[in-house]
């Protein structure tokens, strides 16, 4: 008997220690990467947000998002990325994701979607930058005609998003912008520019006379904004004397047919613009320079532009996948860089989803998305020449960079 | 009254023409992407051997159409007559497709695809085809 008993105690001790490891500490692995570049790219095959980390170029994650995305954007402290859903489907939805940047430990972590929200026809970014009012993140409802300011400084999948809304005048397509004191919102069919005072949300004024108004930038010295319209570009003032002022028309150099779509900042304070289409011309316009007026480029026939952050080259894709760097002050050519196949047949963009390539650069290394062949390609601009590719498979398109050195800049 | 219906028609030519020449009006018009070249794009893709009785139904549509092109037609007819490969004198009517169109346009590409299929799509072109659907 006595024997039994201590065979169970003994039985009992040997078993029970493993319902404990069960239960035990485990060692938690840290997930931060020490990243110096993280791009985000939007994968049009299934509505992805494909996450590169750089200087490994590994694709380290894949956030899923509803397909058809349109719009990719980082708000302004690039805390969140929100991806908006173009209209070829019925149901207009926006995510806003982590860009997994951990302010504290200084490197990323793993990005995720942290909510989805219902948003009627979102719209607003503009260069990949969120829209804003007063210092929070902005949506623009194009179906609603509302301004839907999220409330929050910081987002959560569970608490309550408090939203402040301006109402606008028409549901239309916007080009927005925040001035001094009032919300700039040029309406693309109705042909104005609606002046509101961010307080109290009410009309000041509508600049009138800018019909299929498409595109705007901003010179930050001046403060003034320019909106492009069919036959010419206006110049809106937003500081001082000048607020809420049509300070000038500038018209397009010639009778193209085409006006400016979008603006690419040069260096100094020039602006280039490139037109709707693919046509072989960029329209310039240096804004220290009064009274303004343009100047053309002539380029290959393109299909994607943007300049670099310090202005300094303007960089244009033909559509033979060749990449022409140009001086960003006075548009001289300074060297043509092979990066991809040619894009074949049409590549027109509609409202739909994204399609088209994109291009980012970041300190002398340009990355672009070769949506026909899969892949991003890296450039070395100074030396002319394409780093690596990187395969992601799907159709990439739009592209969110973020670099360390800014985020850090930036929390300091 | 004569007058009145000519300056209605004019006004009305007027409006055409200046929506068609406003680019601003195509960037967010839905550009009725090409739906008969996706439509075939979409049958070459998984294409083994021959097309199937679905298959050649959706080919025979667009041979059917009235909005399709001689070229789209001639593409059409090629892939329904494949047998493991295009027949000799699809080829030959594919060439002429090939030749008078810009080496970068989708028909080209398309017509070059079912000019060289042999019983199956290889990875170029299955990413070509992909790419014809994916961006219209």
């Amino acid at each position: 008997m006595y024997i039994r008993i201590i065979s169970l105690i003994v039985l009992f001790i040997s078993y029970a220690p493993n319902h404990v490891l069960g239960h035990g500490a485990v060692q938690r692995a840290s997930e931060l990467q020490d990243s110096e570049i993280r791009l985000f790219v939007a994968d049009n095959m299934n509505g992805s947000v494909v996450v590169i980390d750089f200087p490994d170029g590994e694709v380290t994650h894949r956030v899923s998002t509803s397909p058809s995305i349109m719009i990719l954007a980082s708000n302004k402290d690039n805390k969140y990325i929100y991806a908006m859903r173009g209209r070829d489907t019925d149901e207009d939805l926006t995510s806003i994701l982590s860009t997994g940047f951990d302010m504290e430990e200084k490197q990323f972590r793993k990005p995720h979607v942290i909510r989805t929200i219902k948003t009627d026809t979102p719209g607003g970014p503009r260069d990949s930058k969120m829209a804003t009012v007063g210092g929070y993140d902005a949506i623009l409802t194009e179906g609603e005609a509302e301004v839907v300011v999220i409330m929050s400084d910081d987002i959560d999948g569970y608490s309550e998003l408090k939203t402040k809304r301006y109402k606008l005048a028409a549901p239309d397509h916007y080009h927005y912008l925040e001035g001094e004191t009032y919300l700039y919102i040029g309406h693309l069919i109705n042909g104005f520019v609606q002046v509101l005072d961010r307080s109290t949300g009410e009309e000041v004024k509508r600049i009138k006379g800018c019909p299929m108004l498409h595109g705007m930038t901003e010179d930050e010295e001046s403060g003034r904004l320019i909106f492009s319209c069919a036959r010419d570009v206006i110049v809106v003032g937003t500081l001082g004397a000048d607020k809420a002022k049509l300070i000038a028309r500038i018209p397009y150099p010639e009778n193209t047919g085409r006006g400016c779509a979008a603006f690419l900042k040069g260096e100094g304070r020039i602006q280039w613009c490139y037109t709707e289409g693919i046509i072989p011309r960029l329209y310039r316009v240096d804004l220290s320079q009064e009274p303004y007026q343009f100047t053309t480029l002539s380029v290959e026939s393109s299909i994607q532009q943007n300049s670099t952050d310090d202005g300094k080259y303007l960089m244009v894709l033909s559509k033979q996948g060749v990449l022409y760097l140009y001086h960003g002050r006075d548009g001289n050519l300074i060297k043509k860089i092979k990066v991809s196949e040619p894009f074949l047949g049409d590549w027109f963009e509609d409202v739909g989803k994204a399609i088209l390539p994109d291009i980012e650069s970041h300190n002398g290394i340009a990355y672009i998305s070769l949506t026909h062949e899969g892949r991003i390609a890296e450039i070395d601009l100074e030396q002319g020449k394409v780093k690596r590719y990187i395969d992601i498979g799907g159709f990439p398109t739009r592209i969110v960079l973020l670099a360390k050195e800014t985020l850090i800049e930036a929390s300091n | 009254m004569n007058k009145r219906i000519k300056i209605l028609f004019l006004g009305m030519m007027a409006v055409f023409v200046a929506t068609f020449f406003q680019s601003n009006i195509f960037a967010h018009a839905d550009h009725d992407k090409d739906a008969i070249i996706i439509k075939m794009a979409d049958v070459m893709i998984n294409l083994e051997h021959f097309p199937t009785a679905d298959e050649k139904k959706k080919l025979q549509s667009v041979l059917d159409s009235v909005s399709s092109t001689d070229q789209e037609k001639i593409i059409a007819n090629a892939i329904i007559h494949i047998q493991h490969g295009s027949t000799v004198e699809d080829k030959e009517k594919l060439q002429i497709v090939i030749d008078n169109t810009v080496a970068t346009s989708t028909v080209n590409t398309l017509a070059k695809i079912v000019q060289s299929f042999s019983h199956g799509i290889s990875k170029t072109d299955k990413r070509k085809l992909q790419t014809i659907k994916f961006k219209g």
